[in-house]
């Protein structure tokens, strides 16, 4: 054990009891407790640790710098109203400029200040050795005696070699402060989570979880204040109590101030201040004093551009009122921190002290961060949490309005001859249940003679029933306008638009002068645009990000009901077929429709198992588009006409994705007890050194469906799908679907594709099933300029249905 | 009370049994999922016979197996396929246990059925929606018609 023997009268010291007491002192004491220990053993009245603050320059002339308090033991109340040095006038700075140890035991005599000396009257004898924390910063430890009690040579010698440790020490005293701090504040946020079970937090519930952290975060840290606040655009708007949200950025989310903070909300870009200047610049800010604020603009504008704060503190009234200010103290020091994910600007972390010492050291910013960075993935999570339960509600409604809405339009097609438009005004009723913000809404449909648009139905609460007529007389070109309305854009492009800012489209005004944005999505069949559905808003929010897809969905939706409309009149036509197949088809049809419909209700019911159920509802929507799909594809088919092809070009993954999606979804709707496996090698696409094949996309996954329906229906208990890709003998591409169960004998092969079609085993097998997959998929083929292939394999029950793409169709990697 | 349930698509099975056991606790449910299963097991089912059957109409005769022996398949089977199999159930039951209350719970509408329904008594149809309410409410009924077995009756 290294001991320290001191000069007379001076107990001897012992590094290792230095250190025990430093590491025993209770958490945030330890740096507190080396002090004490080190003016005990010297018998010293007093000791401080100074840090020079960053951006001092001691290279200048004169050399520019402050010190400020560390840590200090020092048994004088007085002592707190010292916050810091000038680096070149006091003996602790000029220790660190000269980086050399000094003893002064006349200060009276001296030309150096050190203020320390006009609150401790009694002491004149300074000792002060300059030391290099770990993160290089520099400081002085300063000892002070009482007059008459002089520092001698071996005291420096003692001190110099504690100096070697102390850096050391202060060190492992940080590491358990931030470790348990940091520990602290991600214990609070998993309780917070494991108490949540994955479902949303009230709003008190997450400002009793952040109150948590300010106190831990204030208890570290020594602060008057540690003040949390997020960006929580819903929530405020509610908690606002009907603020208009424009006004409304960051909420103070939780603060350990007693009293209420008179700013409390932050626009972020659009206010002076630290804090909203922290909020826009998504850096930290770090003040080291603000009594001299004034006089440090020039540093203060260097390292913070823009940054001012005299608009809470110039104003005197204002300051004495200020509840930061609490029992008439105003906050010397000041730390704030974003919380941020990526460029993202969540919130911000805001500690002051007003109490000694004031000084917020490096390592307590770099603290602040990691904390800042635990909430700022929680926050994150918990507001993509939220945005993916709006979603998800409003999903929920898609199905269940369009589970209505198909029932409303079976009865129609019931009835006789099916009304469109009245099928048209029953789904823009259920639209602003499903987006909120959808204000005036309406149906437009292409004429066919004249290419006009015309409005076939209109509503929406903010629809004013006066209009109507006016509206109904009105028709719009769809052609030669420049430039082209929104609505002709979408028939152009079949695809949805969106327009945030309905001031910069010519067109809007005439209808709707109120409307602010709008989403125009068409309504399409596999052949043509038909029409648009013209969504618009009149209030301040925006539409919610999945809002463009719902309307394309609508839109798709209602495109399928012409097409479904005209169908079934195809049909009816054939009577021969008709019971059996609409019957199927109906079954097929309303089977998934009210599952999903089920599904979508308990996923509200049972909390925990949404995924699952939402899952089901993906699957089986997939299953009824498909059924839907099919049915269209037959009405083509039947009426002798081609099948349009959209052709798209298609890359590796994205076709190994969708077989990957389409598989699962088929899987999820086979009896689990039989136990059958869906296996996408997608190795054997990438091992056939293809780059992209030009499809239709929207064919292919209906090939494909219809093929793993198949697989899925006619497979053995306990086997396993296998989907790969692969090229022919003649090197064309092909996807090979294999499964084993059910074989289609060698002289059903040529019939399997004709239209209704079914095997023997076939129909005691499954319960559903038109006859209709393989012919429509070989159609799907043919269109195409591929084949459709259709082997037993030499195994026993093992069959291969490949389907072919001609080589034109293929493009190869480099 | 006990019900029997004949229904092949798990979905719509799960999606059943859920609703009874989570309106009725103490019903005892038991499945069967295919028509060649309904009749293997009828005579066992009898030994302990059910208060009430539901039946899809649309069900398949047997999982694909290795060893599917259409041979063996009656004809109407072979004939009619899935598309009445729950017909032929329960006129199967009928001749067996004809007190028993039967449930045709399907997709499918009367008229899509036609003069092929069943006209006898306690004999019912609901048409299977998203919405059980209409099922739950008719297991109720028939659970209140059923006699209350007391303990010191035992």
């Amino acid at each position: 054990m290294e001991h320290i023997v001191g000069e007379a009268g001076a107990k001897p010291i012992e590094i290792a009891e230095l250190v025990r007491k430093a590491l025993d002192a209770d958490k945030k004491g330890g740096l507190d407790a080396m002090l004490r220990y080190i003016v005990e053993s010297f018998q010293a009245y007093g000791c401080i640790l100074w840090e020079l603050a960053p951006g001092s320059d001691l290279e200048a002339e004169p050399p520019d710098g402050r010190l400020f308090v560390l840590a200090s033991h020092i048994p004088t109340e007085d002592f707190c109203a010292i916050h810091d040095l000038s680096v070149q006038g006091s003996y602790s700075g000029r220790v660190i400029l000269r980086w050399e140890s000094l003893i002064d035991n006349n200060f009276t005599a001296s030309e150096l200040q050190e203020r320390v000396f006009s609150f401790l009257k009694h002491c004149s004898a300074i000792l002060s050795i300059p030391i290099r924390l770990k993160d290089d910063s520099k400081a002085a430890l300063s000892l002070y005696r009482k007059t008459g009690e002089e520092f001698s040579e071996g005291d420096r010698l003692k001190i110099e070699q504690l100096s070697e440790i102390m850096p050391l020490l202060y060190q492992a005293i940080r590491d358990r402060i931030n470790s348990e701090l940091v520990g602290n504040v991600d214990k609070v946020l998993h309780d917070a989570e494991v108490k949540s079970r994955g479902i949303l937090l009230t709003f008190l519930e997450k400002k009793t979880v952040f109150k948590e952290i300010c106190d831990c975060v204030a208890r570290t840290l020594h602060c008057h204040e540690a003040s949390l606040f997020l960006y929580d655009c819903q929530e405020v708007s509610l908690y606002m109590n009907g603020k208009s949200l424009e006004t409304v950025k960051y909420e103070l989310m939780a603060t350990t101030l007693s009293r209420a903070i008179l700013k409390n909300v932050y626009q972020g870009q659009q206010e002076d201040g630290l804090t909203s200047w922290v909020l826009t610049e998504g850096k930290p800010a770090w003040i080291f004093n603000l009594n001299e604020f004034r006089e440090d603009l020039d540093w203060i504008g260097r390292v913070y551009p823009g940054l001012r704060w005299e608009n809470t503190l110039a104003d005197k009234p204002l300051l004495e009122q200020n509840p930061i200010t609490q029992k008439g103290k105003s906050p010397r020091c000041v730390l704030a921190v974003p919380i941020s994910i990526g460029d993202k600007v969540l919130g911000c972390i805001r500690c002051s002290r007003a109490k000694g010492p004031y000084y917020f050291s490096g390592r307590d910013l770099d603290l602040l961060k990691l904390v800042a960075a635990l909430v700022a993935q929680c926050w994150s999570t918990w507001l993509g949490r939220r945005e993916m339960d709006t979603e998800n509600k409003s999903w929920i409604k898609l199905v269940t309005s369009i589970n209505q809405l198909n029932d409303y339009v079976q009865n129609a097609l019931d009835a006789g001859e099916p009304d469109e438009a009245r099928i048209y005004n029953e789904a823009l009723r259920h639209l602003d249940k499903i987006i909120p913000e959808a204000d005036l809404n309406s149906v437009r449909l292409v004429d066919p003679s004249t290419k006009e648009l015309y409005f076939v139905a209109m509503g929406g609460k903010k629809f004013d029933e006066k209009d109507r007529a006016r509206i109904r007389e009105y028709r719009s070109m769809t052609e030669g306008e420049t430039p082209p309305s929104a609505a002709a854009r979408v028939l152009l492009t079949r695809e949805p638009y969106l327009i945030e800012d309905c001031s910069t489209e010519p067109y809007h005004q005439t209808l709707f002068p109120n409307a602010k944005r709008k989403i125009i999505a068409p309504i399409k069949d596999r052949r043509d645009v038909l029409g648009v559905l013209d969504i618009r808003s009149v209030g301040e929010n925006p539409f919610p990000k999945h809002a463009v897809v719902v309307a394309d969905l609508i839109g798709r939706q209602l495109g399928l009901y012409h097409r479904l409309a005209t169908t079934i009149v195809q049909l009816r036509r054939d009577q021969r077929q008709e019971i059996q197949t609409w019957a199927d088809i109906s079954h097929q049809l309303k089977g998934p429709i009210n599952q999903a419909k089920r599904r979508a209700d308990l996923a509200l019911e049972e909390k925990g198992s949404e995924i699952s159920h939402l899952n089901a509802v993906r699957g089986l929507c997939r299953k009824a588009k498909r059924v839907v799909n099919s049915l269209n594809l037959l009405a083509e088919l039947a009426s002798e006409q081609p099948i349009p092809l959209n052709r798209v070009s298609l890359d590796y993954h994205s076709l190994v994705k969708m077989l990957i999606e389409a598989s699962q979804d088929t899987e999820l709707l086979i009896d689990p007890r039989r136990n059958i496996r869906f296996w996408v090698h997608s190795q054997s696409f990438r091992r056939t050194q293809l780059d992209r094949v030009e499809v239709d996309f929207d064919l292919l996954e209906q090939a494909i469906t219809n093929i793993l329906d198949n697989a899925g229906k006619y497979s053995f208990k306990n086997t396993v799908v296998d989907i790969f890709g692969g090229l022919t003998k003649r090197g064309l591409f092909q996807i090979t679907v294999r499964n084993e169960g059910l074989k289609i004998r060698s002289q059903e092969l040529k019939d399997c594709v004709t239209r209704l079609w079914r095997g023997e085993e076939a129909k005691v097998t499954t319960q559903e099933g038109s006859g209709i997959g393989l012919w429509i998929v070989d159609h799907i083929m043919k269109a195409h300029r591929g084949e459709l292939l259709i082997m037993p394999t030499t195994s026993d029950n093992m069959t291969e249905v490949k389907l072919i793409f001609p080589i034109l169709g293929v493009s190869r990697v480099p | 009370m006990k019900i029997l349930l004949v229904e092949d698509d798990y979905i719509q099975e799960q999606a059943i049994v859920t609703a009874i056991k989570k309106k009725f606790p103490d019903i005892q449910v038991s499945t069967i999922c295919t028509e060649l299963e309904f009749r293997e097991k009828i005579d066992e089912t009898l030994k302990n016979p059910p208060d009430m059957v539901i039946l899809d109409v649309m069900i398949r005769w047997t999982d694909p197996g290795p060893g599917l022996d259409l041979e063996s398949i009656p004809a109407e089977v072979l004939e009619g396929g899935a598309y009445r199999a729950g017909l032929r159930c329960e006129r199967i039951w009928e001749d067996r246990l004809p007190r028993t209350p039967i449930v045709f719970y399907s997709v499918l509408e009367e008229k899509d059925m036609k003069s092929e329904f069943p006209n006898r008594p306690r004999v019912y149809r609901l048409s299977k929606n998203s919405d059980p309410t209409a099922l739950l409410k008719k297991i109720q009924d028939w659970k209140d018609k059923l006699p209350v077995v007391h303990q010191n009756s035992l």
